[in-house]
């Protein structure tokens, strides 16, 4: 896997400003495009199931930025997303719920204490390279784990607690945006856009970190930190920045999640859940912005299209069944399996690079026939 | 003698590995603006010495002094920002970035923006973001790699990588540039044109460049004053005439040929 997590930029991303003409004119207004695109999806999805899909995946793209900062970019494996993500959501939960504190406070709190936890973690990690590192990172999901069982005052034990509101005019998200006696937006039209709006300055704030000197440092520790500390690189304070902010990603993406579900318990923050993030990264394409919606967006919808799918496929139960033979859920777990074998198989670089395969096939031969 | 002041001065400088001495009691130093070089055969310690001086290994004893300050303890960060690029034996440049990113990073030391100016990217942070990319605009053009500025490096060929890492070096705008076996693996005439250009930063930008090299031809055509090392022990220094007619020098190079 750390093969693959390395795997340079696509040779079709090129550094800003020196964009072929034709690109330069196109970005913008793809990204334009895109944000339209995201708005109308709310009104053009009418099933509340795959809404909630699509909030599940725009929360978690939140997240998966963060792993694209520090593995994509900074080459630091980092299986810790389960401890950071609780951190957000526990100082949203403390804010928000016992102090009554509005979201505009809870959830750049959450970024702050989840980044100044991450950054805590970093002498420990900038000692320790590759796989060593890995393992390190798991052993703090294992810490957190214990640590909100016994930490009852805060997270409520394995019972749990209520999670912090969005509210927005006096009104919880979760009950939708009435004006009046009539609902403006459901609760998943409503979450969408709010969602969506955290999503884009997650997006933002990353674009500006890769064509940063902040990026560059990262880029070159990734790439080979003996030589980045001799072209007058701090190694290790890069090192940290990137744990810090990556954690600070996480810990939105995890306030996010337990305000969207209403409620947080310990057992949700199992080291699974660190697993599905760095899944999603490389699903989607290591290090890319796009890749973190893609990959976020195909771990969260596949289950749910496979389920469907399953129930057309002839002799399959659509009950869990004891004595063995194929059941829907069974079956579904298969498909997913085999769909990411499948995308990494036909390209390593992940969704991001699938999806702009046609639009570089025909931008080559736009410019082979203008010669 | 003319009153010229030291830039960099090593100092009874030793380093072992494991008992090994790789380098062993050296001393010379380098005047402002001076090329000088070091030369020796396979093992004679030269890149260790380099590698001490950029602080990626920790000599036992001596001292080096780079405009008065020790640098012996100092990071390899610290070192660079003090004014001292380098380029490694094996071009080390960072093959998944763009051209124009790795000269970018020799421009880091001139920025100030922290993490969060660069994640908002207005005021300074993109004040400086714009001089730095006009500052290698300028370095690129001096070595005639302004077409290939958003190249990834790792697709280039060797010869053009090396000019990456030169214009590097260049644009970190130092004071000492060390140049690790800048002509290994080149032919004759790539040779010679790396020669030029080394003179030509050296008289026209006025830097003073610290040059390992095997290639004593190279060598001897340029240099001001030539160190030679064998067995991590300086056997001769001076002008590159008198090095080069040096006996033990002369037997260090054929010695073990005869």
């Amino acid at each position: 896997m750390t093969a693959t997590v390395s795997t340079p930029e696509t040779t079709a991303e090129v550094a800003p400003g020196f964009r072929r003409p034709s690109q330069r004119r196109r970005g913008p207004w793809a990204v334009a495009a895109w944000v339209v695109l995201m708005l109308a999806v709310p009104l053009l999805v009418s099933s509340d199931q795959w809404m909630g899909v699509g909030i599940f995946a725009l929360i978690a793209a939140v997240g998966v930025l963060g792993i694209q900062i520090v593995m994509g970019l900074a080459g630091q494996v980092s299986i810790a997303t389960a401890a950071f993500m609780p951190i957000g959501a526990y100082t949203a939960a403390w804010l928000g719920v016992d102090h009554g504190q509005p979201f505009w406070v809870w959830l750049p709190a959450s970024a702050v204490v989840a980044g100044i936890g991450g950054a805590l973690f970093a002498p420990i990690a900038v000692r320790m390279r590759g796989h060593y590192l890995g393992v390190a990172t798991l052993g703090l999901v294992f810490i957190a784990s214990y640590v909100w069982e016994v930490w009852t005052d805060l997270t409520g034990g394995s019972g749990g607690r209520v999670a912090a509101p969005v509210v927005i005019n006096g009104q919880d998200l979760l009950d939708g945006y009435w004006s009046g006696d009539t609902q403006v937006l459901t609760l998943f039209q409503a979450w969408w856009y709010f969602a969506f709006a955290v999503l884009l300055v997650a997006m933002v704030v990353t674009w500006n970190i890769k064509r940063s000197r902040l990026g560059r440092a990262f880029m070159a520790v990734r790439d080979k930190d003996l030589a980045a500390g001799v072209v007058g690189i701090p190694v290790t304070r890069t090192k940290t920045t990137a744990f810090a902010i990556s954690s600070a990603f996480a810990g939105v993406s995890g306030s996010l999640l337990a305000a969207y579900m209403g409620y947080v318990t310990p057992a949700q923050w199992s080291l699974t859940l660190s697993i599905d993030f760095i899944a999603m990264a490389v699903i989607g394409g290591a290090g890319t912005i796009a890749g973190a919606l893609l990959g976020a967006l195909f771990y969260k919808a596949m289950p749910e299209a496979v389920n469907w799918l399953s129930t057309y496929v002839p002799f399959v139960s659509q009950d869990a069944k004891v004595d063995g033979g194929l059941t829907a859920p069974l079956l579904s777990q298969m498909l997913f399996g085999a769909a990411i074998l499948l995308v990494l198989l036909f390209e390593p670089r992940g969704l991001n690079a699938l999806v702009r395969r046609p639009f570089h096939w025909a931008r080559t031969r736009r410019e082979r026939s203008a010669r | 003698m003319p009153e010229t002041t030291n830039l960099l001065d090593v100092e009874d400088l030793s380093l072992s590995f494991s008992g090994v001495r790789a380098i062993d009691g050296v001393t010379f130093s380098v005047r402002e603006g001076e090329l000088f070089s070091v030369i020796g055969p396979n093992g004679a310690g030269k890149s260790s010495l380099f590698n001490c001086i950029s602080g990626v290994y920790k000599p036992q004893s001596g001292s080096i002094r780079f405009a008065g300050d020790q640098l012996i303890g100092l990071k390899p960060h610290r070192i660079a920002r003090k004014g001292i690029a380098r380029t490694f034996q094996n071009v080390d440049v960072f093959p998944a970035m763009t051209v124009q990113e790795n000269l970018l990073l020799a421009r880091d030391g001139f920025m100030r923006a922290g993490a969060l100016g660069c994640m908002i990217r207005i005021g300074r942070s993109a004040r400086e973001e714009r001089e730095a990319a006009a500052a290698v605009e300028h370095y690129a053009e001096l070595l005639h790699i302004t077409d290939l500025l958003a190249a990834p490096v790792g697709s280039l060929p060797h010869g053009t990588q090396k000019r990456v890492e030169l214009a590097r070096v260049l644009a970190a705008e130092p004071r000492l540039i060390m140049l690790d076996e800048p002509v290994a693996g080149m032919n004759h005439d790539e040779t010679g044109e790396m020669a030029a250009t080394i003179q030509r930063v050296n008289r026209e930008l006025r830097v003073a460049i610290l040059l390992v090299e095997h290639d004593m031809s190279m060598v001897m055509g340029i240099s001001d004053r030539v160190c030679a090392l064998d067995f991590g022990q300086r056997i001769a220094l001076g002008s590159p005439a008198e090095v080069a007619g040096d006996a033990l020098v002369v037997n260090a190079y054929l010695g073990g040929a005869l």
